[in-house]
Formats: C-alpha cells, sequence, structure tokens
C-alpha cells in the first residue's frame, strides 16, 4: 500500500468514494452505491462492497433496506449523530466497525466487508458482511478411516475454525487471528487451550508467526516451511491433517493448532517421531488392534526404508547369511539378469517413482490405463525379457506397499527419500554401510527439534508415562495423564481414576 | 554451507573409492553344496558338487526359457594340487564363476585319506572365514569323488540329501552321528585323540550320473549310511557296524531316539517285540580298582513300544517289568558288543580318557602313553534303568487273541 493510502477520510463523500475506487483500480466487482434522499442534490450517503467477497442478499436485506427507509431522516440530522444512529440502530449486521483511515476502509472491503459511508463524516462503518462460493464438507481424501468422523476441514477458514468449535465447546479454547502475506493477506487461526497448552510453546509460535513476511501464503505448506525447526532434514517437523477429530484431539493434548484460510490442511506443532504414526482411528477402535496396527506401521516404515537396501546388500556381500535354498532361488532368479544388483533395484525403483507420480499427475480417466501399463508391463514383462529378476520385483513392490502403510504422508516420504540414500549404501558397503547410515539417521533423529521438544520423545530422552501412547496404545481408562512435556505439567490430569469398567464397584459412602 | 558440500563430496568419493572390492553377484558364485577330498599319487584331489540354479528353481529369466526339470541340478569337478587351498586355488582355471563354500552342508573324506591323517583339513577349515566348521563329514571307503557324482532322486540338490538323510538318521536312529568339523576337532583334541565319523557308501551296481538314469521309479544304485568310521590319532583304524555303532552311541549318549528290537523272555532269544527309546541319558563313573579303573555305565532311557508279539497282557505290571529287564538287557548287550570292538581296536572313542584325565590328573599323565592297550582292558559294569512310557493303543497282542499263546 502507498503512503497516500496512510492519510485518514476526508469527511467529503465524493471524494472518499472517488479515493477508494481510484485505489482499487476502478476494479469491475467493485460497486458503489450512491444514495441520494428524496430532495435531488449531492448524495447522502454510499455504500461501497466487493461483490465477489460478499453475500449480496445479507447486503440488501440488512444494510440497503434500513438506510434506505431511513436516509430522508439522516439527511436532516448532523453528520455525527446519523453516523452514530447508522452504526447503532440502522445496520442490522453483528460486526460492524469503524473506519477512519483509507487504508482500514480498503483492508474492510477486501476483506468481504461492506462500508458504509456518510457524507459529512470524516469516518465509514465496516460490516461484516463475507459470503461467497464455499466447498461443503465432505470425506477426508488423504487420511480416511474406516471407524471415525467422515469430516474434513474445507478451504474455508470460518467453517474449518468451527469444525473445532463444535468439537470442544470449551470456554478455554483460544482461537487467536493472524494475516499472513503481504499481498494475500491471508487469514491464519491459531488454536489451542489455554488450561492444557505450554505456554511457552503458544508464544513461541505467536513469535514465529509474527516473523512471517513474504507475498504470498496460498497453503499451509507455506507457513510450515517458514516456521518449522530444521531445514535440512526430510523429516518433517511440523504434522498436517485434514481431519478435525485429529486436530481436536491433538489440542487436547497439548499441541497449538494453525489452521489457513485456503487450505484444509491445518498445521500441528510440537510433534515427536511417533505422531506421525498415529492415525486417529487408533483412539476410535479398540486398544489391541490399535497396538497391533501401530507395531505393524512402525514395521513398515523400517521394510519401505531397508528392504531394498538389505536385499542389494545381503545378495551381493553376504551370500552366506541365506539359508540354502533360498540362496539358490535367488540365484536361480539372477540367472541371466544383465545387471548388477544395485543398478536393478535403482532401475526398478525410479521406475516405481514414475508410475506413481503418473498416477497422480495424469487425467482421472486414464487411470485404469496406467495401471496395465505398471503392473503387466513393467512388472512381468520385464521379467520373462530377463531384465530383472523376479524377487526383484517383489522387492520393490513390496516396498511401495509398505510406504503406503505410513499414516502422515510427510513421514512416509521421508522414508521414500531416504530409501535411495540407503541402496547405494548397501550396494558399495554392505550391511556395514547400511548400519552405517542407520547410525548417521539415528544421530540425526535424536538432534531434531520440534517447539523444543526433542524429536524422539518418549525414546529419547526416554519418557516413561508417554510411552503408554506409542508403540502400544493403552485403553482409555489407563491414560490418566496428558502426555508429558508436551502439555502443561500444571494441568497433567486428564480422566479420573477408576473409569475402568467393571460390575463390581465400590459404593460411594 | 560450502564447506558442508565439499566435506559431502569427499565423502561420496570415498565411498567410491572404498566399495564393492568384494561385491560379489549372484550370478558370480558357483555355490558349492557338497566337497570331497581324495589323496591320490602324493596329491590332494578336491573334488567339488555345484548347484547349478537355473536348473533347480523354475523361476528366473533363463529357467522359464529352458524348463528346468530336464537339466541337471548339479556339476562335478575335481582339481588337485599338493596342498588343500593349492588344489582349490587350481579351480580358476576351469570354473567360469568363483566357488562359494558357504553354504556347503556335506564334506566327503576318503579313508586313504584318512589314513594320511586329517588334519591338514582341519587346518584349512578354521583359517578359512568361508569355510563353515559346521559342515558334517562323512567317509567314503572308495573315492569320495564318486559320491558326489551320484545324482538323487527326491532330493534334487545330493549334497543336500545327504545332509538332510545323516540329520534324520542321527535323530531317529541315533547309531551314527553327525559329525561337523568343529565336533570331530573337539573329539580329536580330547585326551585320547579320537573320533568317530559315519560313512557313506554307494549301494549297488552302476552309478547313477545322467539325467536320463533317474527317469525310472528304481535306480540302479543309491547313496546309503552304512558304517561308523574310528578314527585314531586322526588316522583312519577301522569300521564298525551298525549294531556296534548303536551301543557305542549309547555310550557316548548320544542317543536321541532309537528302535530297539528285544526278546520277550530271557529264555527265548527270538526277537519278537520293538521298543523305541525317546530318551536316553548315559553317566560314566570310573571306579577305581586294584590296578586300574572299572567304568560304571549307568543308562536311564524311557520309550513306546512299537509292536510285541509276546501274548501277553499288557495292562499288568509284572509283564511291564518282565519287559522292561529285558530291554535293558538288550541295551547292555549292545554296549559291550560295541566296547569290545573299540577295544579290539584300541581306540577309546567313548571318552573314558577324559574322565580318567579329570578324576585322577597325575596318573593320567603315566597312562598317556599306554592307553590305548589299558582302555583295551578296561572293564565296563553297565546298569540300564529302562522305563516304558507308553505301550500303544492296544493292550494285547494279536496272538494271544488267535489263543496262539497265553502267558
Amino acid at each position: 500500500m502507498t503512503a497516500e493510502t496512510e492519510r485518514a477520510l476526508t469527511g467529503h463523500l465524493a471524494e472518499d468514494v472517488e479515493a477508494v475506487v481510484r485505489e482499487l483500480g476502478d476494479s469491475c466487482d467493485l460497486v458503489v452505491r450512491e444514495l441520494t434522499g428524496k430532495e435531488e442534490g449531492e448524495p447522502e450517503a454510499a455504500v461501497v462492497y466487493m461483490k465477489t467477497m460478499v453475500d449480496e442478499e445479507t447486503v440488501m436485506r440488512s444494510i440497503l433496506d434500513p438506510l434506505m427507509d431511513e436516509l430522508d431522516r439522516l439527511g436532516m440530522e448532523e453528520p455525527g449523530d446519523a453516523f452514530r444512529r447508522v452504526h447503532k440502530d440502522i445496520l442490522r449486521i453483528g460486526t460492524v466497525n469503524e473506519r477512519t483511515k483509507l487504508n482500514e476502509v480498503l483492508c474492510s472491503i477486501l476483506d468481504g466487508d461492506t462500508v458504509v459511508l456518510i457524507a459529512g463524516k470524516a469516518g465509514a462503518l465496516a460490516a461484516s458482511t463475507i459470503g461467497g462460493e464455499s466447498r461443503a464438507v465432505e470425506e477426508p481424501t488423504s487420511q480416511t478411516v474406516t471407524r471415525g468422523p467422515k469430516e474434513s476441514f474445507t478451504e474455508n477458514l470460518q467453517t474449518n475454525v468451527s469444525l473445532v468449535r463444535r468439537r470442544i465447546r470449551s470456554p478455554l479454547l483460544r482461537v487467536e487471528a493472524f494475516k499472513l502475506g503481504r499481498h494475500t493477506q491471508t487469514n491464519a487461526c491459531m488454536i489451542y487451550m489455554q488450561n492444557i497448552a505450554q505456554p511457552k510453546v503458544v508464544q513461541e509460535f505467536r513469535q514465529r508467526l509474527g516473523k512471517i513476511d513474504v507475498d504470498s501464503i496460498l497453503d499451509s505448506g507455506y507457513v510450515e516451511e517458514l516456521i518449522q525447526d530444521a531445514t535440512w532434514t526430510s523429516f518433517p517437523t511440523l504434522q498436517n491433517t485434514e481431519r478435525p477429530d485429529a486436530a481436536c484431539g491433538a489440542v487436547m493434548e497439548g499441541k497449538v493448532l494453525l489452521i489457513v484460510d485456503g487450505t484444509p490442511f491445518a498445521l500441528l506443532a510440537p510433534v515427536t517421531f511417533i505422531s506421525f504414526f498415529q492415525s486417529s482411528e487408533d483412539y476410535y477402535q479398540r486398544y489391541d488392534i490399535s497396538t497391533f496396527l501401530r507395531i505393524l506401521r512402525f514395521c513398515a516404515f523400517f521394510i519401505s526404508m531397508f528392504l531394498p537396501s538389505l536385499y542389494i546388500a545381503i545378495t551381493t556381500f553376504h551370500q552366506e547369511m541365506l539359508p540354502t535354498p533360498l540362496l539358490i532361488s535367488l540365484a536361480a532368479q539372477r540367472e541371466g539378469v544383465p545387471f548388477p544388483a544395485i543398478l536393478e533395484a535403482l532401475l526398478m525403483e525410479i521406475t516405481f517413482e514414475v508410475l506413481r507420480e503418473a498416477g497422480v499427475r495424469m487425467p482421472r480417466v486414464i487411470g485404469p490405463a496406467i495401471s496395465i501399463v505398471g503392473a503387466l508391463v513393467l512388472g512381468q514383462a520385464a521379467v520373462q525379457a530377463g531384465l530383472v529378476s523376479a524377487a526383484m520385483i517383489i522387492v520393490v513392490s513390496f516396498t511401495a506397499i509398505s510406504n503406503f502403510v505410513i499414516p502422515a504422508l510427510n513421514m512416509a516420504i521421508a522414508a521414500r527419500l531416504l530409501r535411495f540414500g540407503m541402496m547405494i549404501l548397501g550396494g558399495t558397503l554392505g550391511l556395514f554401510g547400511i548400519m552405517s547410515g542407520m547410525m548417521i539417521l539415528l544421530i540425526h533423529l535424536v538432534s531434531l527439534r520440534s517447539f523444543g521438544i526433542s524429536y524422539m520423545t518418549p525414546f529419547s530422552p526416554i519418557v516413561w508415562p508417554n510411552l503408554k501412547d506409542t508403540l502400544v496404545r493403552v485403553p482409555w481408562w489407563l491414560m490418566k495423564k496428558r502426555p508429558a512435556l508436551i502439555s502443561n505439567p500444571r494441568q497433567a490430569v486428564r480422566n479420573a481414576s477408576g473409569q475402568r469398567p467393571s460390575p463390581r464397584r465400590k459404593k460411594r459412602p | 554451507m560450502r564447506k558442508g558440500i565439499r566435506a559431502a563430496a569427499m565423502l561420496l568419493t570415498a565411498a567410491m573409492l572404498t566399495g564393492c572390492w568384494d561385491r560379489t553377484e549372484l550370478d558370480d558364485i558357483s555355490i558349492t553344496s557338497a566337497a570331497a577330498v581324495d589323496w591320490k599319487d602324493n596329491q590332494w584331489l578336491v573334488s567339488y558338487q555345484v548347484v547349478i540354479p537355473s536348473a533347480i528353481s523354475g523361476g528366473g529369466a533363463m529357467g522359464s526359457v529352458q524348463g528346468g526339470s530336464s537339466k541337471l541340478p548339479v556339476a562335478v569337478y575335481s582339481t588337485h594340487g599338493p596342498t588343500i587351498r593349492e588344489a582349490i586355488g587350481q579351480s580358476v582355471f576351469e570354473s567360469p564363476r568363483k566357488l562359494f563354500f558357504s553354504h556347503t552342508q556335506v564334506f566327503i573324506v576318503s579313508t586313504d585319506m584318512l589314513r594320511k591323517g586329517v588334519e591338514e583339513l582341519i587346518d584349512v577349515f578354521f583359517r578359512n572365514p568361508d569355510a563353515r566348521e559346521t559342515v558334517s563329514v562323512l567317509v567314503s571307503d572308495g573315492d569320495a569323488r564318486d559320491i558326489l557324482k551320484e545324482l538323487m532322486q527326491i532330493q534334487f540338490i545330493p549334497g543336500d540329501g545327504i545332509y538332510e538323510t545323516l540329520q534324520r538318521e542321527s535323530r531317529m536312529e541315533s547309531a551314527l552321528p553327525d559329525t561337523s568339523i568343529f565336533k570331530l576337532t573337539m573329539q580329536l583334541a580330547g585326551s585320547a585323540h579320537n573320533a568317530v565319523l559315519p560313512e557313506i557308501a554307494l549301494s549297488g551296481s552302476e552309478p547313477v550320473t545322467k539325467a536320463d538314469q533317474l527317469k525310472s521309479t528304481t535306480v540302479p544304485s543309491k547313496l546309503r549310511l552304512r558304517r561308523l568310521a574310528v578314527l585314531k590319532e586322526g588316522r583312519f583304524a577301522g569300521w564298525l557296524g551298525q549294531e556296534e555303532a548303536l551301543g557305542v552311541a549309547f555310550l557316548r549318549d548320544e542317543v536321541h531316539q532309537t528302535v530297539l528290537p528285544f526278546p520277550c523272555r530271557a529264555t527265548d532269544p527270538k526277537l519278537k517285540s520293538t521298543i523305541q527309546v525317546d530318551r536316553s541319558r548315559t553317566t560314566v563313573k570310573p571306579v577305581r580298582t586294584a590296578d586300574g579303573y572299572r567304568m560304571e555305565v549307568r543308562v536311564r532311557a524311557k520309550g513306546t513300544i512299537l509292536e510285541t508279539n509276546c501274548g501277553v497282557d499288557l495292562l499288568k505290571a509284572d509283564v511291564i517289568h518282565r519287559m522292561e529287564v529285558q530291554i535293558s538287557k538288550e541295551i547292555t548287550d549292545r554296549m559291550e558288543q560295541g566296547l569290545s570292538s573299540i577295544q579290539a581296536l584300541q581306540a577309546d572313542v567313548v571318552g573314558f580318557a577324559d574322565l580318567i584325565h579329570r578324576r585322577d590328573p597325575k596318573r593320567w599323565q603315566q597312562w598317556e602313553k599306554d592307553w590305548p592297550a589299558r582302555f583295551a582292558k578296561t572293564e565296563m559294569k553297565a546298569e540300564v534303568d529302562f522305563t516304558i512310557r507308553r505301550e500303544g493303543l492296544s493292550n494285547k497282542s494279536m496272538d494271544s487273541v488267535l489263543g496262539l499263546k497265553t502267558d
């Protein structure tokens, strides 16, 4: 905004309206309605709004209608009195703010407010009439569950905040608004529980958001990259979710939620490594199956990161480790394969990554075609032509499938990328290489932090009470305390004791 | 930042320099399923039974084209040289792939080679990381190489087949123990420096070495475990038959399970019933006598009756007790038989030397030189405590039902 817009409104109606129109570049969707009383002459008032941002029905019924009815009488009053009466009596809108500066007026108009200017008064009234099209609340597309709520965040901030509000009807739920992006002026809401969240983390979050000074924020991904703790890592230090129930669960554990307007993906912090393996379904299903699935996901994570490299290392360096029949069978499959195992694996992995990316990008209509090409041409035909061994196809496809087991896509991506490094290590230095790679990875992981919390908590540093929701998910009646370090220690107790259902309960005295 | 990139680049080049020196693709190795050593014309003759993977597993690029079954599963070839490793080294002149010994399951040695001594072979095994000490060692009376050439019907890879047979035998019958290089070495390192090894032999007329010969339900010859070879101070000393071998196994406490026929009564020596020994435990105690030691052998064993034609009622406790006495006597006989045959060879393979060495180290030092002669004269007092645990599903034998004989 130029210095020109910093000035205050003049009070001269025509001049102010003209300034607004000029600043907004005579935009075609800007509506300026000048209202003149019964006597011909200068207009008494002007209503200015962007027709693409407001709900015109509301503007007509709650602003224009009453204003026009009262216009004659307003003309006879002093401008100050008229202004006050419009504000207090006439406008039938919940949120009406007074604006005195030109740039404030411009901002209000761009936010979807309807601005009412009264002749002779150096001020304006901004009535919130935001409207316009938005997508309905639908089922989540990337984080699906079989049991649990089927609602997902939308692109609309108001809707998203309401989805959270409706789940946590506590007076202690805090919603703080931010405007991010110099030009986009994207609205964002930081949501947390005042008593549960760590005040230090909230403060840190606020500070990091305040530091953002960029042109545009079009998705929460922008914010994530600007506020994350570690930049040179493939491991995510902020979690994203499109599930309001998962977001609320995290808020109730003391995490801070950031909803950004225009994207259904909300951000959560602080996070630990383990939180990327927790699906919201874990808490809706029985604890036994949840525990089983947690362990399964961990196995899948390791498989998706290490299986191809282990296969390469063992078949090219440590053949003595395999049982004899397996070795003979693998050797038979490799008979006549022209490439070394490492090259064979890299070829197949890259082929799969290409297929996967193609599957995401291509038009829906030709989807089945690509699966035929992928499965038949590249899998079976490659083996029959003797270009790759069948075992390698099995390894690569199992690796790929395992990767999809990880509930958080950004963690799956980390495994997906690191796999290639591991393959090169395994292909050059054997198991020794993989072991060294694993060491480096582990050292890196324990050095990561997310908003002051060690990434590997509660494994390193070991926090015994937090282990109740890691590899195992204990029943709800055993989760008496909130996760330590993440939530405020003064509000540690979550559930009352004695919640375990049992038929013989002592009567209360 | 620039420093970081430079360090990463250096690390990357280092990885390229160091890596891959012992990288071997699966199609660069010859998996050796069995190996054999002969001593011929003052030279070592080492033979290898090499697996041809594409012939065994139908899958794979080549396998599917050629349709594995008609191909032979293994190839055998030999190299010779003045030392064992030199002979193995000679293989590079004729083998397109690197010989890979980590998956060798059996090692066949000829009696000629055993007469020369087993120590060179053991040294090779313990010195080289690729040869495993868990390889089972078997003895062949003729050329060890001929054993490798023989094909097998059910188990595609003969080396694997020999190994499985030996495993099964040593678990189910216990007469011939499965002896690895490690066990052999431990036995030879004992006080008496003696050991036993199972024999593998070709039974039948013409050796089966062609795929065509396998296209028949019966083959003219088969590989068969036969006798027990006795090694005295690392050299071949003689053979024990399977019966004596079982007696020796009882003395060595190596019986896991075995099947034993026994007579009904002391008066009737006909073997009409069979017992399966399920569990056996032998303890040997040397007892000082006037001119040496008497070995008190105590066997505690349990078993199940597999068949009986004694015409007895197995519900009666005294009948069972009488049977137990008969079985105990049978085991005692076997042990005495076994002991007398190894005493004839003057080879203490049952570890009496170790017991005396441990009990009376001073005396052992005096006795050590003439232990073989002393061992030949050592007396044994055997006591067998046998319990019949189960008598099977029926309690009467068929001949008693038919009224052929009552007891």
